[in-house]
C-alpha cells in the first residue's frame, strides 16, 4: 500500500512536470495561460492530498511496526527490537552505552536523547529480507546480522552518537578538532596511535610535551598559538615536510623556484618565507586524534553536564578556556591527566611476561621429554 | 658364556607375508659363524634383532652373555656391525667419520684405524657419500674393527664388491679375529664365501632355521649318491635322504645328509646298484637344503627342517 | 662424545646457521633504517613495526630447519647407525638437543649484536628506550621452542611424524570442506586458539617484538 502510494506520488510530479511542459508549448501556440494556471493549482492540491495520505499510511505503518516492537532503556539510550531479539538489544545497548559513557561521562545523554533505535538482527543467509521497510518513522534503524557479537553491533549505535556530538559543537571548536571524532570501541589502537603519535613526532614542542613539558603540549595541541608558529612548532625537517605536504595550497602567488629552494634543495629560509604567507594555514603539530583525546579527557574529567559546559561556552572564549570549563578544571591540570593517559597507553615493545616464558619453559621440558622417550624401535 | 649369540624361540613378525619362527641359534665364542640364506630369508632382520634394533614378538636372545634388548647398550658396546647398506653419515669425510665414530668406543684403538685406513689407500678428506661402494666397505669394517670387539657382526659385507676388495675386507676380518679371537657373525647368500672362512655355518630359509652345524659336518655329510637300484627299506638308513631324482639312463639320484665313509657298507648291503658317492661343494649342498627344505609341508617349526625325511 | 655430536650438527646445519645468524643480525639494524633521517618517525615506526614480524618468523624457521638438519642424516640411515651405537637412546637424543640448542646460540647472538649496534648507532628519539637484550631473550626462547617442538617430532618414528601431519591435514581438511559447503563451523580457530594463547605452547611468537619501546 505505502509503496504505491510512494509511487502515485511520484506520478503526481512527473504529471505536473509534463503538464508544464504542455502549458509552456501551449502559451506558444496562444492557449489561455489562466486556464494552465488553474489546472497547476488542481494538480498541486491533488500532490499534496496524496502526500497526506502517504503520511499518514506511514504513521499508521509506524504505528502498527511499534505495536510489534518491543522497547527498552539502557540509561539514556532508547531502543527498539523485535520481542524474540529484545535480549540481543539489551546486550548491544549495554554495550554501546558502557562505550560512551567510558569516553564521554553521563554528558552524553545530552545528545542520546535526540535518538530512537531500531535494532533489527537479520539472517545473514537470507538475502530476500526486507524487515527495515516501514522502521524508518520510528527512529534510526540499524539492520545487524544477527550473528554479530553484541560488543562489535554496539559500534553501529556509537557511531551515529559521535556524529551527533560532532554536529552540536560549534565551528570554532570544529576546527580545533580539524574533523570529526572518529569512535571505535577499540580504544586500546586508537590510544596507541596517540602514543605512537606523540613519541614519534619530529615537532620541537611535541617532542617537550612527550618528555613531559605541560607548556609544549597545550603549544603542540594548538591551545596556544604562538607568535610564530612555523618556526614554533616545526622543525627545520617539518617545515620542509610540511612545505611539500601543503604544496598545492602554498604555490599560489609564490614563484616555482622557492618551492623548489625549500623543498628539493633544503633551503629554510624559503620554507619559512612560504609558512609565512598564511599562518593560519600551519596546523598544529599533533593531530585532530589527540585533539579529539584531549577533548574526550576534558569531558570525562568534567563529569556530569560537561558537554553542556561546553556546548553552553561562548564561542568566543579561547578553545582552552572552553576546554576548561568542560573539564571544570585548570588546562594544566587536564593537560596533565591527559598527558598521563596517552603515556599509559604505552605499548609494551616486547611482550615477554614471566608466565609466557614460564609456559614457553615447561613446553620445551614436555616435548623435550617426549623426544627423549622416542622409540629405538623403527 | 659358551655362545657368543644364543636365541630360543626368538620370534618376530613384519606385517602379513613374513615371519621368522621360533628361531633357536647358537654361535658358539670364536666361532666364525656364517649365517646363510637366500634373498628374504630374514638374516638381516636376525641380524636386527640380536642387535636391538627391532624389537622381537616373543623369545630371548643373549649376546654376549647379556640379554638383548634390555642390555643393549653393553652388547652394542662390545659388538662391531657392519650392516647391509652404508649407514654411516655420508656427509662427513673418512677422517670425521672416523673421529665421531670412536667418541663412542672407549677401547678405540687409533692407531690401527689409521693404519689400516693407510693400507686401504683411503684419503682422509674424502667423503664418504664420494666412496665407492668398495671403499665404503672398507671404511666400515676399519670403524668396526677399530673398535675392539668381542663380536663382529657383518651382514653381507661382501655383497655386490669385486674380488679384490671382498678378498682385502676378510683378510682384514680374519687378521682381527685371528689376534683377538673374537667370534664372527657373517650373514651372506654368497656360499663359497663363507665355505672359505667360516667353521660354523647356518642356514636360514623363510624366516625358519633349516641347519645349524660345524662347517666340516655340513661340507663333509652332504653326497650326492648314484644308484642303479633303490634299496627295498630305507626306514634303518643312518643318513637322511634329502632329495630322491629319477634320471633318464634309469639310474636314480640321491641326495643324503649325515654321510660318513662308513655307511658305504650299509649301503652296499641294501643294494647293489650304488655306482657312485659323489661330494657335493657347498653351493649345491645348500641349494639342496633349501629345495627339501621347501618340499616339507609338515614341518614342526620347532625342529630344523633338514630332520625331516622325505 | 658430545663434541662429535656437535661437529656433525654443525657440518649439517653451518649453511643456516650462517644464513639465521646473518639474517639476525640484520634485522634490527635494517629495523631501524631511516630513523636517523627522516622527520615525523611515525612511518619508521610503522616500518618497525613491521620488521617486528621477521623476529618470530627467523625464530620459527631456525628452529625448524635446524632441528630437521640434525635428524636428516639419521633419518636417511633409518636410524640404524645410531642406534647400533653404544648409547641409550634417550641420551643420544639429549645429545643431539644440547648440540642444537647450543648451535642456536649463533642466531641468537646475531639478534643481539644487531639489536646492540642498532640502537647504539642510531639516533633514538629522547624519551624512548631500546630493548636489545629484551629482545634476543624473547627471540631465544622463542627460537629454542620452535627447535624443541620439531626435534620432538622428528625424533619419533615416520608413525609419529605421520600421525602429527595427519591430524593436522584432517582439520584443514574439514575445515575446507564445512567453508565449502557455506557452513559457519570453524575448527581451525579453537586449535589455534589452544596453540597461541596462553598457555598454549606458541604464545611467545604472539604480541609485538619491538627493538623500542614504541
Amino acid at each position: 500500500m505505502q509503496s504505491r502510494l510512494g509511487m502515485a506520488r511520484c506520478g503526481i510530479q512527473g504529471l505536473v512536470v509534463l503538464v508544464l511542459l504542455a502549458a509552456g508549448a501551449r502559451c506558444g501556440w496562444g492557449q489561455d495561460v489562466a486556464s494552465i494556471r488553474r489546472r497547476i493549482a488542481q494538480l498541486e492540491q491533488m500532490k499534496m492530498e496524496l502526500n497526506a495520505a502517504a503520511d499518514s499510511h506511514a504513521a499508521l505503518e509506524g504505528a502498527r511496526r511499534l505495536a510489534v516492537l518491543d522497547s527498552l532503556s539502557v540509561g539514556p539510550l532508547r531502543l527498539l527490537a523485535p520481542h524474540q531479539s529484545i535480549d540481543f538489544a539489551r546486550r548491544v545497548g549495554e554495550a554501546a552505552w558502557t562505550a560512551l559513557r567510558g569516553r564521554l561521562e553521563d554528558s552524553v545523554a545530552m545528545v542520546l536523547h535526540q535518538r530512537r533505535f531500531v535494532l533489527i538482527p537479520e539472517d545473514p543467509a537470507d538475502s530476500t529480507q526486507t524487515k527495515a521497510q516501514g522502521y524508518a518513522t520510528l527512529g534510526t534503524v540499524l539492520v545487524v546480522p544477527g550473528n554479530r557479537p553484541a560488543s562489535l553491533t554496539a559500534l553501529e549505535i556509537i557511531v551515529p552518537v559521535y556524529g551527533d556530538l560532532w554536529r552540536t559543537l560549534d565551528p570554532s571548536m570544529r576546527e580545533w578538532l580539524s574533523g570529526p571524532v572518529t569512535p571505535t570501541l577499540d580504544t586500546v589502537a586508537v590510544s596507541s596511535s596517540n602514543y605512537l603519535e606523540l613519541v614519534t613526532s619530529g615537532s620541537p614542542v611535541a617532542r617537550g610535551c612527550y618528555q613531559g613539558r605541560m607548556e609544549d603540549c597545550e603549544e603542540a595541541l594548538g591551545l596556544v598559538r604562538p607568535a610564530d608558529p612555523a618556526m614554533a612548532w616545526y622543525s627545520v625537517e617539518g617545515r620542509r615536510e610540511l612545505v611539500g605536504r601543503l604544496g598545492q595550497v602554498l604555490r599560489t602567488g609564490v614563484t616555482r623556484e622557492v618551492f623548489t629552494r625549500c623543498v628539493v634543495q633544503h633551503v629554510d629560509a624559503d620554507c619559512v618565507a612560504l609558512l609565512h604567507q598564511d599562518e593560519a594555514l600551519v596546523p598544529p603539530p599533533l593531530s585532530g586524534s589527540l585533539r579529539a583525546s584531549y577533548l574526550l579527557t576534558a569531558l570525562k574529567l568534567g563529569e556530569t553536564g560537561s558537554l553542556a559546559r561546553l556546548l553552553g561556552s561562548s564561542e568566543e572564549a579561547s578553545v582552552a578556556r572552553r576546554l576548561e570549563l568542560t573539564a571544570g578544571t585548570s588546562l594544566s591540570t587536564l593537560t596533565a591527566r591527559w598527558h598521563s593517559a596517552v603515556l599509559a597507553m604505552r605499548l609494551n615493545p616486547i611482550q615477554l611476561t614471566a608466565s609466557t616464558a614460564g609456559a614457553s619453559v615447561v613446553w620445551m621440558a614436555g616435548l623435550l621429554l617426549l623426544a627423549t622417550r622416542s622409540s629405538r624401535w623403527r | 658364556m659358551s655362545n657368543a649369540i644364543e636365541t630360543k624361540d626368538l620370534t618376530y613378525r613384519a606385517g602379513k607375508s613374513f615371519l621368522l619362527d621360533h628361531l633357536n641359534l647358537r654361535v658358539p665364542v670364536g666361532a666364525i659363524y656364517g649365517f646363510l640364506g637366500p634373498n628374504g630369508a630374514g638374516k638381516t632382520t636376525t641380524i636386527r634383532l640380536l642387535l636391538g634394533l627391532l624389537k622381537p614378538e616373543s623369545g630371548a636372545i643373549a649376546v654376549l652373555g647379556q640379554p638383548v634388548p634390555s642390555r643393549v647398550r653393553e652388547v652394542l658396546a662390545g659388538t662391531g656391525y657392519v650392516p647391509e647398506r652404508p649407514h654411516l653419515h655420508l656427509s662427513l669425510t673418512v677422517e670425521e667419520s672416523v673421529r665421531f665414530h670412536r667418541a663412542f668406543y672407549p677401547t678405540w684403538d687409533h692407531a690401527w684405524a689409521a693404519e689400516q685406513l693407510r693400507r686401504f689407500g683411503l684419503a682422509p678428506d674424502r667423503l664418504l657419500r664420494q666412496l665407492s661402494k668398495g671403499e665404503m666397505g672398507k671404511v666400515m669394517i676399519t670403524l668396526a674393527l677399530a673398535q675392539r670387539p668381542e663380536l663382529l657382526v657383518l651382514d653381507e659385507p661382501t655383497d655386490g664388491l669385486d674380488p679384490v676388495v671382498r678378498r682385502e675386507l676378510l683378510t682384514a676380518m680374519l687378521e682381527y679375529v685371528s689376534d683377538r679371537g673374537a667370534t664372527v657373525f657373517i650373514s651372506s647368500h654368497l656360499v663359497h664365501e663363507l665355505e672359505r672362512v667360516c667353521d660354523w655355518v647356518g642356514v636360514l630359509d623363510r624366516g625358519g632355521l633349516v641347519s645349524e652345524m660345524p662347517m666340516q659336518d655340513f661340507k663333509n655329510g652332504i653326497k650326492r649318491l648314484v644308484l642303479a637300484a633303490p634299496p627295498e627299506r630305507m626306514d634303518q638308513a643312518p643318513f637322511q635322504v634329502l632329495a630322491r631324482e629319477m634320471l633318464e639312463s634309469g639310474n636314480e639320484v640321491w641326495v643324503v645328509r649325515g654321510w660318513r665313509p662308513e655307511m658305504l657298507s650299509w649301503v652296499q648291503q641294501q643294494t647293489r646298484g650304488l655306482r657312485e658317492v659323489q661330494d657335493l661343494d657347498l653351493e649345491e649342498a645348500f641349494v639342496e637344503l633349501l629345495r627339501t627344505a621347501r618340499s616339507g609341508s609338515t614341518r614342526d617349526p620347532g625342529r630344523p627342517l633338514a630332520t625331516v625325511m622325505v | 662424545m658430545f663434541r662429535a655430536i656437535l661437529f656433525t650438527q654443525w657440518k649439517w646445519g653451518r649453511l643456516l646457521l650462517l644464513m639465521a645468524t646473518l639474517a639476525g643480525f640484520a634485522i634490527p639494524l635494517l629495523s631501524v633504517q631511516g630513523l636517523n633521517t627522516t622527520y615525523g618517525n611515525f612511518y619508521v615506526v610503522m616500518s618497525l613495526q613491521a620488521f617486528g614480524i621477521a623476529y618470530p618468523l627467523l625464530a620459527a624457521s631456525a628452529g625448524l630447519l635446524l632441528s630437521l638438519s640434525a635428524w636428516t642424516s639419521d633419518h636417511r640411515g633409518r636410524h640404524v647407525y645410531a642406534l647400533s651405537l653404544p648409547v641409550a637412546r634417550w641420551r643420544y637424543v639429549l645429545l643431539r638437543y644440547q648440540a642444537g640448542l647450543l648451535l642456536l646460540l649463533l642466531p641468537i647472538l646475531g639478534i643481539w649484536l644487531g639489536a646492540i649496534l642498532a640502537t647504539r648507532f642510531t639516533h633514538i628519539p629522547a624519551g624512548l628506550h631500546p630493548y636489545a637484550a629484551a629482545l634476543a631473550l624473547r627471540f631465544a626462547l622463542s627460537a629454542a621452542l620452535a627447535y624443541t617442538a620439531f626435534f620432538a617430532i622428528s625424533s619419533g618414528t615416520p608413525k609419529t611424524a605421520g600421525i602429527v601431519l595427519g591430524i593436522a591435514a584432517t582439520l584443514v581438511a574439514i575445515q575446507v570442506l564445512a567453508s565449502a559447503a557455506g557452513s559457519d563451523f570453524n575448527l581451525l580457530r579453537p586449535v589455534f586458539d589452544r596453540l597461541f594463547v596462553w598457555p598454549g605452547p606458541f604464545e611467545i611468537f604472539t604480541g609485538r617484538w619491538m627493538l623500542l619501546d614504541v
